[in-house]
């Protein structure tokens, strides 16, 4: 990423705070406070750094190393992996200038460590943010928070027990196309909002390759329900995050069904799920999520009776699009007397056909970037100024509970109401 | 081979209905946006459609005209 790049996102934050003065920023997106604040030319020295270790250096671990890189406030000091051509890549993406270690806990006790960023596989989220916070340190950790919801409660509460940072992946929270979207939905653009749907589909059999058989789950971990549930907690976690943002509530309750209908390979995870979200005010999020048809991709949309949105497309439709101009209003007319067809009898009914309207843009420029480097910095400048945001982790929280719920109410084939204990403030 | 002229009063005579034309097109946008009850501004902003409207005109009246010519030949023949 270049540095002109790094400053339009920079100065479309500042301009998000300007625009909407700080009630929009402090009520909707606290988070961003620490990068409207923060300068990025300012040369560091390097006790201004902050110096982290990575646990988990995958596919996902590796994309954040080399973010990591680019920003000037973050030292990599040191990688673990337990898998050995994980391990030997990560140390070779450092140059060989961080610790590198096999066992996390040997990382946690370098007392220069002030934050880790956990990317391993999601059974492994929990004790591994439990032992760091405890060990004093900050902690990213890759969403969704863990395998099972009280795991996700207990990250909650060590982290408010240490005081230390814990920031979950969800990289869309810092996406300019998302905050600008937050921005006219928080404006009342599409009205109150009524109705939501997700969707994130895929044709391919999500497999990685394994060289030998034996490291099936170790490399295929996605697919089996000891270590994850499959496409809630990988996929749909994310968008159930911003259905939740973008109504300013958590659903309370969940139903749905899913199965194994295509690939029928071993795997013990759903490779289609269908579900019905249901949040306090009556609203519906309507998620569905598949791996044998990619035609319609991933979307998110939130509806309201003046409006909708398209998040993933950064678009926006209004019900009562701007007129044509005049003149092309007349040569339509002109052209539709000369050229339609006369109807015999008279219409009783007009099929409710899509709308034709093409949308507006919610962003003009294209910033090509998802939220991820924005989010390891905002981290970065969070650990630095340790500023906790409570907003953020009810944020990721609840997105986690829903998607583990979600997977439950599949497997339970029954109505799934989040439990009284599992409600944080 | 015999030339083609094409004098200053011919000259003056297509410019003329090119205004025309344009004059034409100008009024429909004004009418529209009345009628359509649109932004006065559309006048600039769709002067790209005004343009293209002009030159229809143009080409329908010439149309016009040379059937109108083709007429008065005939009818000057038969005489």
């Amino acid at each position: 990423m270049n540095k002109t790049e790094q400053q339009s996102r920079r100065e479309f934050i500042r301009n998000v705070s300007l625009v909407t003065g700080t009630s929009f920023i402090a009520s909707s997106l606290p988070w961003m406070n620490a990068l409207a604040n923060e300068n990025p030319d300012q040369t560091l020295s390097p006790s201004d750094k902050i110096r982290i270790g990575i646990i988990g250096v995958g596919s996902r671990g590796s994309l954040l190393l080399l973010h990591m890189k680019n920003i000037p406030s973050i030292e990599i000091a040191a990688v673990c992996d337990n898998y050995s051509p994980h391990f030997d890549k990560a140390k070779e993406m450092t140059n060989n200038k961080a610790k590198a270690f096999v066992d996390y806990r040997k990382l946690l006790e370098i007392k220069d460590i002030d934050a880790v960023v956990i990317a391993t596989p999601l059974n492994e989220h929990a004790h591994i943010t439990i032992n760091a916070l405890q060990a004093g340190k900050h902690v990213f950790c890759e969403k969704s928070m863990a395998r099972i919801p009280e795991d996700c409660l207990a990250m909650v509460n060590t982290h408010r027990e240490t005081g230390k940072i814990l920031q979950i992946g969800h990289q869309r929270m810092f996406n300019p196309k998302y905050i600008k979207a937050m921005e006219f939905i928080s404006a009342g653009q599409l009205g109150n909002i009524t109705q939501m749907r997700a969707f994130w589909h895929r044709n391919n059999d999500w497999r990685r390759v394994v060289p030998s058989p034996e490291l099936e789950k170790k490399i295929n971990w996605r697919l089996y329900k000891e270590f994850s549930c499959g496409l809630m907690t990988e996929l749909a976690s994310h968008q159930i995050q911003v259905a939740n943002w973008a109504l300013g509530e958590f659903p309370d309750k969940v139903m749905g069904a899913g199965s194994i209908n295509y690939w029928k390979d071993g795997r013990e995870v759903h490779d289609n799920v269908n579900l019905v979200y249901t949040y306090p005010g009556g609203t519906q999020l309507i998620y569905d999520s598949c791996t044998s048809n990619k035609y319609y991709g991933l979307e998110e949309q939130i509806m309201g009776p003046k409006g909708t949105m398209e998040l993933e497309a950064g678009k926006m439709f209004s019900e009562t699009p701007p007129p044509a101009p005049g003149i092309m209003h007349l040569i339509n007319n002109i052209e539709h007397k000369v050229f339609d067809t006369i109807p015999l009898g008279g219409a009783s009914w007009i099929p409710d056909t899509p709308s034709k309207n093409k949308g507006e843009y919610i962003l003009d420029e294209d910033l090509e970037d998802d939220g991820t480097q924005l989010e390891l910095e905002a981290f970065a400048y969070s650990v630095k100024n340790n500023i906790i945001d409570p907003e953020y982790i009810r944020q990721a929280y609840y997105a986690s509970i829903a998607a583990l719920l979600g997977f439950n109410a599949i497997e339970e084939e029954k109505v799934i109401a989040v439990p009284e204990k599992l409600k944080i403030v | 081979m015999k030339n083609t002229i094409i004098t200053a009063k011919q000259k003056k005579r297509e410019l003329l209905f090119i205004l025309i034309s344009f004059i034409i097109a100008f009024a429909l946008n004004i009418y529209s946006i009345i009628y359509y009850d649109s932004q006065w501004k559309e006048l600039i902003t769709t002067l790209h459609i005004t343009l293209l409207m002009t030159i229809a005109i143009y080409f329908l009246l010439a149309i016009i005209r040379l059937i109108f010519k083709g007429f008065a030949y005939l009818f000057n023949k038969n005489r």
